[in-house]
């Protein structure tokens, strides 16, 4: 239904941070264009009134679904040792990542 | 008695443990070094955990000298898919990007298999991300099909199917977003169970699309994989979509009679089988009628439909949850970064393979597309349309056949289209869809290929399914790849 162009993919590639070489950009547009195009056999189904799926169990009442449901408890998290054991980067205290020029960012942004 | 361990089912070697016949420590010798010898050509193992299992096997063997109780999995080795966590030991994913990552918790799985005597022998290789059905798409090494070492051994839990197919380990988990479990166990001759969504709790795996992620066994026969969900079919208040029922007993309610049961049979789909697949459909559906079960004819105009929904569902919540790896608080950051930017970018550049980059591209396609209805909301109304044809032809039977995949084990490197890979999950999919039990077994060999049956039942029926899967594999040895018998 929508045409996607060598365009789309690298501005795609953006959007989700995964820089991508020409030749990938190239490949990924082969494929995306074959892929979106079998996707869009979903078109022909009506689905008029139709409500999207959710894994909501339609054997319970809402009463008894909604105290299923709870807020988040706060609870046992990991410690600050074993979080930042897996950082690429991090001193004692806190996770490193280099210094935010807001300025070239807004720039960047415009 | 040790030259033959690896012959024995779970329970046969837990018995023999339980009894004292052998100890934990001799068993658990005996598969690393069967894994040590073997696994050299077949590639199943990530990392092999010589330490940690023997000195678990020996907690066993002291346990047990002591009179306490050892557990229903008492000295059995099992392996672990590499994206699910074992505290302290690497998690790759079968990623670059995770090369270094370490798990910091226990996942719930892994605890209720070790509570009950488990011996975790090491983490088995997968596609990456367990993005793919071949696991051709790990980044870390190949693993080949214990039947014929030229072909995949499916995916994207390849790895798992193989390791068990080869005899290396008695059981393994594995996680099944879109039939990542059945279908490669069907090509590696061995048992795949997907539960019912919610039955087993996914805390501590690495999610990959959240609403249609399982965790499951795989094993030699069913009543081993029936007695790992005694074990792992629990309630886990850390898992949000983990349903809030009591345990079931499965092996007790395993008799091996299915007389008075009605299975549905969608014959009008099978198009896409060879002669010779459709031939072992036909006879596995002959013998489930000899044992009493009743076959009925059934509609499922959907089905060719899942496989793009699933694309659709699945792309788009891979899209969303893969935005935390961004090389800040995990994962291997690019050396050439040097802003936040380039963090985020070249670390996915250099750590994600081809098709994690391509599903993400797509997921964020689908979610980004001018309109977003287009593809997702509709998808997910098609999926209940599925859930609704699936649930409407229970009205007419107890459970469903079909068969796991349309033909045995491919080439590897074979299939190069991601439309037609994607499609080898067909019959699987729209069992994940809708949350189903669904389990894989093997009902015969094509040219010295496994293949394989699925059976699927109604929400919160896996005991079912186990029984039905009992009776059909009552009668058949099980398989064993000749090369590794």
């Amino acid at each position: 239904m929508h045409e996607i162009c060598q365009e789309t993919i690298a501005k795609l590639s953006g959007l989700c941070h995964i820089e991508c070489t020409p030749s990938e950009l190239d490949q990924f547009f082969k494929d995306l264009r074959l892929l979106i195009s079998y996707m869009d056999c979903i078109q022909s189904i009506n689905t008029d009134s139709v409500p999207p799926y959710c894994h909501y169990d339609q054997t319970l009442s809402w009463d008894q679904a909604q105290a299923h449901m709870y807020a988040d408890i706060p609870g046992n998290t990991l410690s600050r040792q074993s979080m930042l054991a897996n950082a690429p980067q991090h001193t004692e205290e806190v996770v490193v990542i280099p210094f935010i020029d807001t300025t070239t960012a807004s720039k960047s942004a415009l | 008695m040790n030259a033959a361990l690896h012959t024995l089912s779970a329970i046969e070697l837990r018995d023999l443990i339980s009894q004292g016949s052998i100890s934990a420590v001799d068993a658990i010798q005996y598969f690393l070094e069967r894994i040590d010898r073997l696994d050299v050509s077949l590639g199943a193992f990530l990392n092999v955990f010589h330490t940690r299992a023997l000195e678990k096997a020996e907690l066993i063997d002291r346990q047990r000298s002591q009179g306490k109780p050892v557990g229903k999995l008492a000295g059995v080795p099992i392996a672990i898919k590499d994206n699910i966590h074992v505290l302290g030991e690497l998690t790759t994913c079968a990623s670059k990007f995770l090369t270094n990552y370490r798990a910091p918790f226990e996942a719930t799985v892994v605890e209720l298999l070790e509570q009950e005597g488990a011996i975790i022998i090491g983490k088995t290789n997968l596609d990456e991300f367990a993005m793919g059905s071949s696991t051709e798409y790990s980044a870390l090494k190949s693993t080949r099909n214990p039947w014929n070492l030229n072909c995949s051994p499916g995916g994207s839990s390849g790895g798992s199917a193989a390791a068990v197919a080869a005899r290396l380990c008695l059981g393994a988990l594995g996680s099944d977003t879109g039939g990542s479990i059945r279908q490669p166990a069907a090509f590696c001759g061995v048992v795949g169970f997907k539960p019912t969504y919610g039955r087993v709790s996914r805390h501590g795996l690495v999610s990959l699309a959240s609403s249609l992620d399982h965790i499951g066994p795989i094993a030699t026969c069913s009543r081993d994989a029936a007695l790992m969900m005694e074990i792992l079919g629990k309630y886990c208040p850390r898992d949000a979509m983990s349903a809030n029922r009591p345990p079931e007993d499965y092996l007790n309610e395993m008799s091996g009679d299915i007389k008075g049961l009605t299975i549905g049979v969608p014959w009008r789909y099978f198009d896409s089988l060879s002669p010779a697949s459709k031939a072992l459909m036909q006879e596995a559906i002959t013998s489930l009628e000899k044992l009493g079960a009743q076959i009925v004819e059934i509609d499922f105009a959907l089905l060719d439909k899942a496989v793009a929904v699933y694309s659709i569902i699945g792309s788009a919540e891979a899209a969303f949850n893969f935005a935390r790896f961004d090389g800040i608080k995990y994962g291997v950051r690019s050396a050439k970064a040097t802003t936040i930017d380039e963090i985020y970018s070249l670390s996915k550049e250099d750590g994600f393979g081809p098709e994690v980059k391509r599903r993400l591209l797509l997921g964020t396609y689908i979610l980004s597309s001018c309109d977003q209805n287009t593809y997702y909301t509709k998808a997910q109304q098609i999926r209940t349309l599925i859930a609704k044809q699936l649930e409407e032809a229970f009205q007419k039977c107890d459970l469903i056949a079909t068969p796991v995949t349309a033909s045995t084990a491919f080439e590897s490197g074979s299939i190069r289209d991601p439309v037609q890979m994607s499609l080898e999950d067909t019959y699987t999919i729209p069992m994940n869809l809708a949350g189903l039990p669904a389990i894989s077994i093997p009902a015969g060999l094509i040219n010295g290929k496994p293949f394989g049956i699925q059976l699927t039942g109604p929400q919160k029926s896996d005991v079912k399914v186990f029984q039905a899967a009992y009776a059909f594999e009552k009668r058949r040895k099980p398989l064993l790849p000749p090369q590794h018998s």
